[in-house]
């Protein structure tokens, strides 16, 4: 594995992990707020 | 998030829009797919006390959100209406003998032009190459009686043509059953056990 397939996996696993998390927030506001 | 959230109580419910669109859009122009500001949501979601979700559409300046009464111009939804995604529009497949009459000299020396170059290509018997022909959609029944009386027998065999000299195949029965084709073809007599042996001695 070269460093930009490396790079690539990276970037699309930080990709994931930022929509699962904004994800969560959302549904975690919505559920506070009881909306 | 990708659809209308009508809010009644504490119940939302999953609603078409009052301008007929049952998918997310610009309350403003009815652009398809605009742009979720999640930050501003949250904003106007703490402001009116319920949660809303902020458009920025790319066809129309406007920011509207969900909340908002659809000034969007109607589409027809009404009665008689029915969606129909797109769908590739069909090729009409002229006949594989051009413009020549069915059963025509013409349409005869087309198709001895293709009996010949697939028996070139594939190295068919004389019968074999006419019951693809059938089979490919040249029609022979159009030919009645000039067919030979030994190639006749063979499609009536096969089923590709009735004894009465009406042909029941086309091009789409010959790109379904390609396979099977080929191995009636060429023995239609030959038990299952000779095929299975024949096939063993070719994997040797």
């Amino acid at each position: 594995m070269s460093k930009y397939d490396f790079l690539f996996f990276l970037l699309l696993a930080a990709a994931a992990v930022f929509v699962y998390i904004d994800k969560w927030v959302t549904r975690w506001i919505d559920r506070t707020n009881g909306w | 998030m990708e659809q209308q959230m009508v809010q009644s109580g504490d119940q939302r419910q999953v609603a078409p829009c009052r301008c007929g669109r049952v998918y997310t859009h610009c309350m403003a122009c009815g652009q398809r797919k605009p742009y979720i500001k999640k930050k501003r949501s949250a904003e106007l979601s703490f402001e009116l006390g319920y949660r809303v979700w902020v458009y920025s559409c790319t066809n129309c300046p406007v920011e509207t959100h969900s909340g908002m009464e659809c000034q969007a111009p109607s589409v027809e939804t009404g009665a008689g209406f029915e969606n129909r995604p797109y769908q590739k529009p069909l090729l009409t497949e002229s006949p594989l003998w051009g413009n020549a009459i069915a059963g025509s000299n013409e349409h005869g020396a087309l198709l001895s032009d293709w009996v010949v170059e697939k028996q070139r290509k594939y190295g068919w018997d004389s019968i074999r190459v006419y019951v693809e022909a059938q089979k490919a959609g040249w029609h022979l029944e159009a030919f009645g009686d000039r067919l030979e009386e030994d190639v006749k027998q063979a499609l009536i065999e096969r089923g590709l043509l009735d004894a009465g000299g009406h042909g029941h195949s086309g091009g789409e029965s010959a790109a379904q059953v390609p396979a099977e084709s080929e191995g009636q073809a060429q023995a239609p007599s030959v038990s299952l056990d000779d095929i299975i042996k024949n096939l063993q001695e070719d994997s040797k």
